[in-house]
């Protein structure tokens, strides 16, 4: 018992001596204000330097790409010092992390955005405006289609520095084997997928897991039938194609036929499905590439166009990731400056980034003119002569649109339901979102 | 039958001084409260204060980065109206219907084996079975998909022997929730089975050996002396796997993400869809308290029903 007394006092009185702490900072007018620093989180340095947080989520000789970048701003900037800190690349998809920071008003100076989260963010009011840095020389350099994408209202809210596009890679050792060529109808991917189909070897694979990149990799299958979820104006669906049912019922029939690797053992972006021999054919984007010149070297895989319906125009996706700035941080200004810097100006940084660290193309011509020469290196020469120039921006959806069609993709490859039911009902679900909105 | 007058009354009309504490109830009263005071603080921080600010978001418009938006009970009309809310709802059930059962049983039965087990493989059995609860849920959880993998899985190997053809599993609309409540259970049944197996071990072998000479051996047994002497323990699993079953989240997060075609949307994955990938944090607010008071009426109406048994 007396133990426990004592025990108790000690508690008591750690617990007295904590309140007192805490009275006192919230008293005196010298002391760290909490309330402050919580809001705050972007403190000078101790060498008085501006600080400016980074978040990446990505890895290796990407993530040494920021940490190279900032070093350099350092260097021409002493004043500045930007800490590049490791996010989760789910945290950055699904958004809670990033979600989570701003709205406690801790969120990074600068930060990655993609077309599915910009909407969100810049409604939210959460992106800071760029507009004004945006020169008359500048915005001439950039794809008007770029631009597109990161304007909301009459202003630009975040720099584009990387364009990505779909392809369908294959197995060329598989193809050879049974004497076939790569598909460049839906009709000739079918049969492809039939005959290369195997019980450990799936005929295709395409992102079936829920998220923002399952929409990216079948939205280009939607806009070769000719019809879209929204019309131009955005006011009406535009899913009343006979088409769209045919491509519902084309992917059915893969599903049905069991051609279609539903539960790939990764996330379809991962090229390795493909190397791995787990698939003959997978859609994926120019993001591998860099892995397939390097780790999968060995691995005879090629890559086309998206095949298209029987007299259809080729069509694929443009997507990628631009930087923002935080509009809460007290840094904003320094933040966009930064912004600028690095992929506005200088075209040897965007360079190094979209031909050196990954394959990506450049939103930018003058980028683009600069590193023409490594466009045109083994795989990366089908995407410059046959791809890039066939695809259509990822376009900015209401998250309820994006929901929807996931919905009826969903429904397309586990449900029931008949293909002209599926589009019915997404089309309904279309129109009472746009009238509700 | 006569009224007890007050023990404060005299019969006189003059009151008694309360009856005094002693030192020594006092000093175990402040000792309790001592130690219970971090967990009281904990709670109402951790706890009562989240449910408080959720009753409060929810009746507003908030998308968890504007301001928000005072809507009334706007949030809870909506809820009335939403499939796919009632659709997550009658999946939660069916995932508790399945799931609390089995799990009961099969703790029961892997204790009342383990507790006739003698001998060294005692200590490695009982690790074994509690293996999968002891890792992180989320990798136990990744196990699980590798083992239902459709192509390289040990379950359609093992199926495969038996001259069943490989299957889809968490890829299959119908066997996707099943799977999953085979994953979850996989990882479950260890812990709850050490419970039984330490309230089986508290039994005294005197009533067992008088129970034998009586007659009562192997199911008589269990029936009229283990079971009823385990029903404390009972309900306390039964009441806590229900209520877990209600909140099941990370290994479906992990396996499914409610898919496929929705079959394994529960409704806290819901809840959080709607929350942090919808960013309707004022809706998803409203069905959190929903579910909170299902949940809170649901685990009443257990209490009553097994102390009414008990009594």
């Amino acid at each position: 018992m007396r133990f426990a007394r004592r025990t108790i006092g000690i508690l008591l009185a750690g617990m007295l001596l904590l309140t007192a702490g805490c009275s006192n900072s919230a008293t005196k007018s010298a002391g760290p204000d909490v309330a402050k620093l919580l809001k705050a989180p972007n403190l000078s340095s101790s060498d008085g330097k501006v600080v400016l947080r980074l978040w990446s989520f990505h890895q290796s000789m990407e993530y040494n790409f920021w940490t190279w970048l900032a070093q350099e701003y350092e260097k021409e900037h002493p004043n500045i010092e930007i800490r590049v800190e490791y996010v989760s690349s789910d945290d950055y998809f699904s958004s809670t992390r990033l979600l989570s920071s701003f709205a406690s008003g801790q969120g990074p100076d600068l930060f990655f955005v993609s077309q599915a989260t910009f909407k969100r963010f810049s409604e939210a009011n959460f992106l800071y405006p760029l507009t004004r840095l945006f020169t008359p020389d500048i915005r001439e350099d950039f794809l008007p289609s770029a631009l597109d994408s990161v304007t909301a209202g009459d202003d630009i809210y975040a720099v584009p520095f990387e364009m990505e596009l779909l392809g369908l890679f294959y197995n060329k050792q598989m193809f050879s084997e049974h004497h076939l060529e790569p598909p460049t109808t839906w009709e000739e991917m079918m049969r492809d997928a039939q005959q290369l189909k195997t019980a450990d070897v799936s005929g295709l694979t395409i992102e079936t897991y829920d998220g923002a990149y399952k929409n990216f990799s079948w939205l280009p299958f939607l806009w070769q039938t000719g019809a879209n979820l929204l019309t131009d104006d955005g006011m009406q669906p535009a899913l009343s194609n006979s088409n769209v049912v045919q491509m519902y019922q084309y992917f059915r029939d893969m599903v049905d036929q069991g051609l279609l690797n539903l539960r790939p053992s990764r996330p379809a972006t991962d090229i390795g499905i493909l190397a791995n021999g787990e698939t003959a054919m997978q859609v994926s984007g120019t993001w591998n590439i860099r892995m397939l010149e390097t780790e999968f070297a060995d691995q005879p895989i090629g890559v086309v166009p998206l095949p298209v319906p029987e007299g259809g125009t080729p069509m694929t996706i443009a997507g990628g990731w631009k930087m923002a700035v935080n509009r809460q941080s007290a840094q904003a200004e320094e933040a966009a400056k930064f912004v600028m810097w690095a992929f506005a100006g200088d075209p040897a940084i965007p360079l190094k980034w979209v031909n050196d660290v990954k394959f990506a193309y450049s939103p930018r011509k003058s980028v683009m003119e600069a590193g023409m020469q490594s466009y045109r290196k083994g795989l990366r020469a089908v995407f410059t002569d046959r791809i890039f120039g066939t695809e259509r921006e990822e376009p900015q959806l209401p998250e309820e649109m994006n929901r929807i069609f996931s919905d009826s993709l969903q429904d397309m490859l586990f449900g029931e339901d008949s293909p002209e039911a599926i589009v019915g009902k997404a089309e309904q679900e279309i129109a009472a979102a746009l009238a509700h909105s | 039958m006569a009224i007890r007058p007050s023990p404060s009354r005299l019969e006189g009309g003059s009151t008694v001084a309360p009856r005094r504490i002693s030192a020594r109830t006092r000093n175990e009263w402040f000792t309790a409260y001592g130690f219970l005071l971090p967990n009281i603080i904990g709670l109402f921080v951790f706890v009562f204060l989240p449910i408080l600010y959720a009753f409060y978001a929810s009746l507003h418009d908030w998308n968890a980065l504007s301001p928000k938006v005072f809507a009334g009970l706007d949030n809870y009309r909506k809820l009335l109206h939403d499939d796919e809310w009632w659709s997550s709802l009658k999946i939660t059930l069916l995932f508790s219907v399945v799931y609390v059962p089995l799990l009961y049983f099969l703790s029961l039965l892997s204790a009342l084996l383990m507790n006739a087990l003698r001998g060294w493989t005692t200590g490695l059995t009982r690790t074994l079975f509690l293996l999968p609860f002891a890792i992180t849920s989320v990798i136990s959880a990744i196990i699980g998909m590798f083992m239902l993998d459709p192509r390289n899985g040990i379950i359609n190997s093992l199926l495969g022997l038996a001259g069943i053809g490989p299957q889809q599993f968490l890829g299959s609309t119908s066997q996707a929730m099943y799977s999953v409540i085979g994953v979850i259970l996989w990882i479950n049944v260890g812990y709850n089975m050490i419970i039984f197996l330490s309230a089986i071990k508290e039994i005294p072998r005197d009533y067992y050996e008088a129970a034998s000479m009586d007659g009562a051996t192997g199911w008589k047994s269990f029936r009229y002396l283990t079971l009823p002497l385990l029903s404390e323990t009972s309900t306390f699993i039964l009441i806590v796997t229900t209520i877990g079953s209600f909140q099941a989240l990370d290994q479906i997060l992990v396996m499914t993400q409610g898919g496929p075609a929705n079959s394994t949307e529960v409704s806290v994955l819901y809840i959080y869809k709607q929350g942090f990938q919808f960013l309707n944090m004022g809706y998803a607010s409203s069905l959190a308290i929903a579910l909170f008071v299902i949940i809170f009426c649901l685990s009443l109406f257990q209490l009553k029903l097994f102390s009414r048994k008990q009594g």
